[in-house]
């Protein structure tokens, strides 16, 4: 690693450091979710030169500079104002060490990242990521022209900007590289998989510190469940299914979600942001989140903003000129019209989704129903919200995927060997999710009466779905 | 509706419930664990990893000339028309270069054609750039 490398690193860090403290309010956790931010921000940038023209420097100078100022601004508004300091996010830190829990997260993260060693030589990451940072690079006509290029079609210039923007950002600084690009893709990938270790031990504040970071690191380790080797060769599965995971778990099992929502909303809009398929997982969260916060409306619509900024970079790839192949083989009309078609891709579907998390998925399946017997009275008490949400997640997310393979337009075989193992890693992690929520709540000192609400002013039920709380009633 | 149970039995039912949960860690986790093996077996020894640096080498030498011989802009011909691996780089190299690619000859500014040669640790890829527009077609060939 050169120089360059250590410096392009440390201005990653560095650029997006304010805006991370503003959202964590705590150094250690901010230093892990800067990365993340500065993606966020050279997303900002990319979608600013699309719209407006002009080179892609300026905009992300004038992209920093803003962000910088309105952090500053956010920061000093209580002196200024003379008002309280708001209160920093939950974190549980065992033995009151933030330094401590940043340190062996990064650490334990670390080490199945060292297969950023491997030379940048994947496919994708080469085909679809690193080649649109390249033309993400220059100004807006020539990324417009790109987009619209059907010499490009092939590497999908549909997909979402926040996987490539970052390295655009870096190699308009540093000089184009493939190195570069892969580690600074890597290092946004462990970004999100550290924001979501921080993200599940929120969730579980109430239990133990040392027991919630261990939880997260676990849940952030399956990361590598299904596709170890495309997490730090540049891929966006990894990023993408690691916020959605980490916004799941801060949005769905959160005692109170929306009291401090940033953490959860930053990663919904970094997964919807980062491939299509984290819009469609994205948009199930958020209709499940909308379900569960059904009483409290008026603070639960701010998840649509997320998938509003992922529904919107639709609209202006389209207007750019970029087409989806998934959309041009009119999967609706292959739904609905070539059953010969559908069923001769439903079982080798099913099959290599089993083979690759089917063991996993059962062994959590089964957990949750040996929790849901056992020890619900355990989990009702450390506040932890019902773990249906996170299988209605998972189930939405696998039929979505189930039905892109069946109607798809690519040989069934061919892409299931090519994709099957990188699009299943958020069940994987979601399996992961509910199965340490439980073991949490089995090895928790209390033990609540039975429906001790899990929030204050809201019964237990009023925290499940329709079906968990028919499950509840029937007295299963 | 929690089950009911005597203390002995709640111990138990926590322990079933520890035992799966523990079972799914280790299943998700597995991943994590070859990839730190593997992972540190790049680190101890890098040699298992030539052809691929090899590789990157010559993409990393080929991008260099693409962005060095083609102005942001231009389009390009690949010709002979590639296949897989090498229709999908120089499509890349061509964005990186901040150009597009196109199919007719009478659209394209330069024309790119693959080269290669084997040598004693395999065979190694380079590029030929050709002026097509507005000059008569002057081969510039880059090493």
């Amino acid at each position: 690693m050169s120089v360059v490398h250590l410096l392009t690193v440390a201005l990653i860090v560095a650029a997006g450091l304010p805006l991370a403290f503003v959202i964590v309010r705590s150094v250690p956790v901010a230093l892990l979710l800067a990365p993340l931010a500065t993606a966020l921000v050279s997303t900002v940038a990319v979608v600013l030169m699309l719209v407006f023209g002009a080179s892609f420097r300026i905009w992300l100078a004038v992209a920093f500079m803003i962000t910088w100022a309105v952090c500053g601004w956010w920061l000093r508004r209580p002196w200024w104002l003379r008002r309280k300091q708001p209160a920093p996010p939950a974190v549980p830190w065992p033995a009151g060490a933030p330094w401590l829990a940043f340190g062996i997260t990064a650490g334990v993260l670390a080490v199945p990242f060292l297969l950023v060693l491997h030379p940048p030589t994947s496919w994708d990451a080469h085909s679809i990521w690193w080649l649109h940072a390249g033309y993400f690079t220059y100004d807006g006509e020539i990324a417009r022209a790109a987009m619209a290029s059907p010499g490009f079609a092939f590497s999908h210039t549909d997909y979402p900007p926040l996987a490539s923007a970052p390295v655009a950002a870096a190699w308009t600084l540093f000089g184009q590289g493939y190195r570069t690009a892969q580690l600074v893709s890597a290092v946004t990938t462990f970004s999100a998989v550290a924001a979501t270790v921080v993200a599940v031990a929120t969730a579980f504040a109430r239990s133990r510190p040392w027991l919630a970071w261990a939880a997260g690191v676990a849940v952030g380790l399956a990361t590598w469940a299904t596709g170890a080797e495309y997490v730090a060769a540049g891929y966006a599965d990894a990023l993408w299914s690691a916020c959605l995971v980490g916004a799941a778990a801060a949005l769905l099992l959160g005692r109170d979600p929306f009291d401090r929502p940033a953490l959860g909303l930053v990663l919904l809009t970094a997964a919807v942001l980062s491939k299509n398929e984290g819009l469609v997982a994205g948009g199930i969260l958020a209709a499940l989140v909308t379900v569960r916060e059904r009483r409290d409306l008026g603070r639960a619509w701010l998840v649509w903003l997320p998938v509003g900024s992922g529904l919107a970079w639709v609209g202006l790839s389209r207007l750019v000129g970029s087409t989806s192949d998934i959309e041009q083989a009119e999967p609706l009309v292959s739904l609905f019209g070539d059953t010969a078609r559908l069923t001769s891709r439903l079982p080798p579907t099913l099959d290599a989704l089993w083979e690759t998390v089917g063991p996993l998925v059962a062994v959590a399946a089964c957990c949750s129903l040996a929790g849901a017997l056992l020890v619900r009275r355990r989990r009702a008490a450390l506040g932890t919200g019902s773990d249906l949400w996170i299988w209605l997640l998972s189930c939405g997310y696998t039929t979505t995927l189930v039905a892109t393979y069946v109607t798809g337009p690519s040989d069934v075989d061919w892409w299931l060997g090519a994709s099957a193992d990188r699009v299943t890693v958020p069940i994987a992690m979601l399996a992961c999710l509910s199965a340490v929520s439980w073991l949490l709540a089995a090895v928790s000192d209390r033990d609540g009466p039975a429906g001790t609400p899990e929030r204050s002013g809201e019964s237990s039920a009023g925290d499940h779905p329709p079906a968990a709380a028919a499950y509840q009633a029937a007295g299963a | 509706m929690e089950l009911r149970q005597s203390r002995p039995s709640r111990q138990l039912a926590q322990v079933l419930v520890v035992m799966l949960a523990l079972l799914c860690v280790v299943l998700a986790g597995r991943g994590a664990y070859d990839a730190g093996v593997t992972g540190v077996g790049y680190a101890r020894s890098p040699g298992q990893l030539a052809s691929d640096r090899r590789l990157h080498h010559d993409f990393e030498k080929i991008r260099r000339e693409f962005v060095a011989t083609v102005p942001p802009g231009s389009r390009v011909l690949i010709d002979p028309p590639l296949e897989h691996l090498w229709l999908q780089r120089f499509s890349e190299f061509t964005a990186l270069a901040g150009g597009t690619v196109v199919t007719n000859r009478r659209d394209a500014d330069y024309r790119a054609s693959l080269v290669h040669r084997d040598t004693t640790v395999g065979r190694r890829f380079d590029v030929e750039l050709t002026v097509l527009q507005p000059t008569v077609p002057q081969p510039t060939v880059l090493d």
